[in-house]
């Protein structure tokens, strides 16, 4: 399964990627929220997700029941599009660099959306976030899909078969 | 406060795709993008099913879902909780998301890959600000319902349908600065609109015509709704209206008798809204403008409730009973001078030629055909609507037919032509014939 997120994957998604999350509770009922970035282990097999706590309290507490998590990134200018999905999502402790790494995720977003015309006032307030809100969720990827509009879009990326 | 989703419009306009989550019945959640969120009312609203998804998949077997919007002004965003209803597959509402739809495709070179197969229903049980963004809005684009205001009490001081389409396409430019923008009319027998009215064109382009379902005007006018493309489509463009004339063989395909649809060569704005009264179908406002995003759905209300406003007025001036008229004196005639101009009438299709110069076609032409007819024979030059709506020779396709309009048409198209043939209001329900040159009537009886 390593090769389930391949280097280029790591990649974009730890590059200037619109990423939502979704949890579900014990009534399937889901809850959705935004990522502000991520990082991933060595080995690719972990993602570590950066949210925003006061925003995403139910999809906390389902983490906390449930585990399962499913997250969509997207690169706006090509639309290329990944969702990851897993089983064992839970909170950990944000690493020593991880509020600069959530800091220098907005500033790329600030380039990758001012090239298709969006202002750097209007990216900077999207993403904006306390950094003593912050929080991670790191979940191991089990399913990867492509998400990219069209006919392709659902089937599982190649690494997963 | 409780937000609800009047409050948050906005978003669904945005350039910022909406996300969604749902539940697949063996709890696995599942995210993905989507392309539209139309507002359908306060309570609900429509997503576009594109693609045997996951996300249809869950919603089937599992109707609870939820989406996130982003304020395209200030980065704020919105959480909506969702319980899908139904899927639509045909009606106002499907066919207003394709037209969108095809608008949103060409903007994102996805055209040929977005497809509408439906559109998906959801009631909006919750509204939240998730993210309430500290940029400030910018400034609003003037208040609309002032302006709204002051449109309405103009169109309720017109006395006649000229004034009132006159008066509508004006203060659509003074009150809202829209400043592209026609009337069309329906022709209900023939199954299309006919422009009346228009403003901001090289070309008026009066007497123009687009078929019941063809493009943005056609569709909203068999639809009935509103339709509000943000980016210039292709699919929808509006082109130029096709040729009826052209069905029967010989004589109608070596006469040119099309009038260009005014329009603006790069439109990427688009409104269409229906006029309706009661249950029946009056003609469309078009609006357009060469900005991207340019009607929101502020302007949309604006001209729906402009649309409302000249229906009802439509009607009522329409049925206004017109003065009888009692015997009078014929006016004097106005001395025809100069060489004869040759006046053909094609028995065909009602087309009426001034010398090599297409005039009009259809019950206009008819209409035009008798007057030029009862002048020439030195019955008389001056007429009333009144006795028109029953003169057998118009073949009115039904009562209820908006006469007045079709008049409106002819004297326009006179006046742009500067032909030798003037019609002149001389009151409530009555006008003259001016004929300038003497008039040589040669009828074209139609082929067998």
């Amino acid at each position: 399964m390593a090769d389930l997120i391949s280097s280029e994957l790591a990649e974009l998604l730890q590059g200037a990627v619109s990423m939502v999350v979704a949890s579900r509770d014990a009534d399937l009922r889901p809850h959705i929220g935004r990522a502000l970035g991520c990082r991933l282990s060595k080995d690719r097999r972990e993602v570590t997700l950066f949210l925003v706590a006061s925003r995403c309290g139910e999809l906390l507490a389902d983490f906390r029941a449930n585990g399962h998590v499913s997250m969509v990134a997207v690169l706006p200018s090509t639309h290329r599009s990944v969702q990851l999905k897993g089983v064992d999502a839970r909170s950990v402790a944000l690493g020593a660099d991880d509020r600069s790494r959530v800091a220098a995720y907005r500033e790329r977003m600030v380039v990758e959306l001012g090239a298709i015309g969006h202002d750097s006032a209007f990216v900077r307030a999207a993403f904006a976030a306390d950094p003593a809100d912050l929080v991670a969720v790191r979940f191991t990827p089990a399913l990867a899909y492509n998400q990219t509009p069209g006919p392709e879009a659902g089937k599982p990326l190649a690494g997963a078969a | 406060m409780k937000l609800s989703l009047d409050d948050i419009r906005g978003c669904l306009d945005g350039a910022i795709p909406s996300t969604m989550a749902t539940c697949a019945a063996d709890g696995t959640p599942n995210v993905a993008f989507l392309s539209q969120v139309e507002y359908v009312d306060a309570e609900h609203v429509a997503l576009s099913f594109q693609f045997f998804n996951k996300t249809r998949a869950n919603v089937l077997a599992n109707p609870h879902a939820q989406s996130l919007l982003v304020d395209p002004r200030t980065g704020s965003s919105f959480r909506l909780t969702l319980r899908y209803l139904r899927t639509e597959t045909s009606g106002p509402l499907f066919e207003r998301m394709k037209a969108k739809l095809a608008g949103i495709a060409s903007h994102t070179g996805m055209s040929g890959v977005f497809h509408l197969r439906g559109s998906d229903v959801y009631r909006v049980l919750e509204v939240e600000c998730t993210h309430c963004s500290t940029l400030p809005p910018p400034p609003p684009r003037g208040n609309r319902l002032p302006a709204l205001r002051t449109i309405a009490q103009k169109l309720t001081a017109c006395a006649d349908l000229e004034e009132l389409f006159e008066r509508a396409l004006s203060s659509l430019g003074e009150s809202l600065g829209i400043e592209h923008a026609m009337l069309l009319v329906l022709d209900a027998v023939g199954g299309k609109l006919y422009t009346v009215a228009s403003r901001g064109y090289t070309a008026s382009g009066i007497g123009s015509e687009i078929a019941l379902g063809e493009g943005v005007v056609g569709v909203a006018a068999r639809e009935r709704t509103p339709i509000r493309i943000g980016h210039m489509t292709i699919e929808y463009g509006y082109g130029r209206a096709i040729r009826s004339s052209a069905e029967h063989a010989g004589l109608s395909e070596l006469i040119e008798t099309e009038i260009p649809l005014p329009g603006l060569p790069e439109s990427r704005s688009q409104l269409a809204v229906p006029i309706v009264a009661g249950a029946r179908l009056l003609g469309v406002l078009y609006v357009e403008s060469t900005r991207d995003s340019r009607f929101d759905y502020d302007d949309e209300d604006a001209l729906a409730t402009v649309a409302a406003q000249l229906g009802s007025a439509m009607l009522h001036l329409q049925d206004a009973p017109e003065p009888a008229v009692g015997a009078q004196a014929p006016a004097a005639r106005l001395q025809a001078s100069g060489a004869p101009v040759e006046v053909r009438h094609y028995a065909e299709n009602d087309s009426v030629f001034l010398g090599e110069d297409y005039l009009i076609k259809g019950v206009a032409g008819a209409i035009f055909w008798a007057l030029v007819r009862d002048y020439a024979d030195g019955k008389r030059n001056e007429f009333s609507n009144r006795e028109l709506r029953v003169d057998p020779r118009i073949r009115l396709p039904d009562v209820s037919d908006n006469l007045e309009a079709r008049l409106i048409l002819l004297e326009r198209r006179l006046n742009e032509r500067d032909a030798c043939v003037k019609i002149e209001k001389t009151g409530r329900g009555r006008f003259r014939l001016c004929v300038h040159r003497p008039l040589k009537l040669v009828e074209i009886p139609a082929p067998r």
